[in-house]
């Protein structure tokens, strides 16, 4: 459903030809990769990790870290 | 009667906080975008509303607490593709002027209920809000609307400046991706990329931040954290650039009083009784208040924290049910 390549395309082609409309802002967004797709599952408890607590602390906290630190 | 919640499908605070309401056995109807108004009884000057959702039927006369979070239901429309002609246009045009008019004016009779946040208040103007705080005391940060390089170079003369979207940020999600509007600094490099002339821009200084805050409000309490975002360059002028191989350290944070009571009074002259906060602290420890998301997130805050805002909302909509 999604094409990353036009949607890249189509972007590029909105920030020229409508260059006096936008604001700058958008001059500067780009298509940027989501990491995981359970990263916006659980975005709000990402956060979780910010605690910096011990790593296995994490893991069991939120089983969803493990996908998002895989090298965990 | 069950309380009414309406947001959108995928927010996990909404889930959270529904899941408490199933724990202490209180009754709930969750709407959202996915939701379809299928009949409409709306009798004028007794407002006798019914409206049938989904597989309820609604009488709003008789409901007493709503939580408004984010979004709202759908119409029950038609759909089929039509080529883009003028008056294809216009109609659609006019079609969503008509739905907007009825939403506004069916939230506008929820308002009348034990409300926690409502959709015709969930849309703040950033400007507005900024020189409402500036006239109560807060400290914000100098800030240019325009659209020119020239006079974003006279602005730029003596201080780093940011750019940020006058209203949201840009929602595109895709499956792998998205196209992020995040603040962002206009470096050298950048300023030569801008062309002559532009659209409308904010345009704020940059404000060197010891840590910034976000703090959720609700119904007159606060509840605050600390984010040191500052000493990772990633993150350094929008956090949401979250760095997940070293994350942000998040702590619990008590804010100053006085800066409680002045934040207070801008929600009341706002008529928010819910809302997200965000303030930097600065070098000389000075409280800069940046802007406040009335639909923004909790989850974020609440969880780190410990505070438990899931819990706190849902006992808020059950005491509102009372």
């Amino acid at each position: 459903m999604f094409d990353k390549k036009s949607d890249e395309v189509q972007l590029l082609k909105l920030k020229k030809e409508f260059e006096l409309n936008f604001p700058l802002s958008f001059k500067f967004s780009r298509v940027t990769d989501i990491k995981d797709k359970t990263l916006r599952l659980v975005k709000d408890r990402i956060t979780i990790s910010s605690l910096q607590v011990n790593k296995t602390i994490r893991k069991s906290f939120y089983k969803e870290i493990t996908i998002l630190y895989p090298n965990d | 009667m069950a309380s009414l919640i309406i947001s959108i499908d995928q927010d996990d605070s909404t889930t959270d906080v529904c899941k408490w309401l199933f724990f202490l056995d209180s009754k709930f109807i969750r709407l959202s975008e996915s939701s379809i108004v299928k009949n409409v009884n709306w009798g004028f000057p007794k407002n006798k509303i019914t409206i049938e959702v989904d597989q309820f039927t609604l009488d709003l006369n008789s409901l007493k607490s709503v939580w408004y979070r984010r979004g709202n239901w759908r119409s029950n429309h038609q759909e089929k593709q039509l080529n883009p002609t003028a008056l294809v246009d216009e109609s659609f045009k006019f079609l969503e002027y008509e739905e907007r008019a009825f939403k506004y004016a069916l939230h506008d009779f929820l308002k009348s209920k034990n409300n926690l946040s409502n959709y015709n208040l969930s849309k703040v103007n950033k400007i507005e809000v900024l020189n409402l705080a500036s006239s109560i005391g807060l400290k914000i940060p100098e800030s240019r609307i325009i659209n020119s390089k020239k006079a974003l170079i006279n602005f730029m003369t003596d201080k780093r400046v940011i750019t940020k979207p006058l209203e949201n940020p840009l929602e595109y999600y895709a499956d792998t991706y998205w196209i992020p509007t995040y603040t962002e600094e206009i470096t050298d490099e950048m300023l030569r990329e801008v062309p002559n002339k532009f659209g409308v821009s904010l345009f704020q200084e940059l404000i060197e931040k010891k840590y910034e805050l976000r703090v959720v409000y609700l119904e007159g309490d606060f509840f605050s954290m600390a984010i040191f975002s500052q000493l990772d360059n990633q993150t350094e002028v929008d956090f949401r650039r979250y760095n997940h191989e070293s994350p942000n350290r998040n702590v619990p944070y008590k804010l100053p009083i006085v800066l409680e009571l002045k934040i207070t009074q801008l929600m009341n002259e706002l008529e928010l009784n819910f809302g997200s906060i965000d303030i930097l602290v600065n070098c000389l420890d000075e409280y800069i208040f940046l802007e406040v998301n009335p639909i923004g997130q909790f989850g974020m805050t609440s969880f780190p924290c410990n505070y438990n805002l899931e819990k706190k909302i849902a006992k808020k909509i059950i005491r509102n049910n009372v």
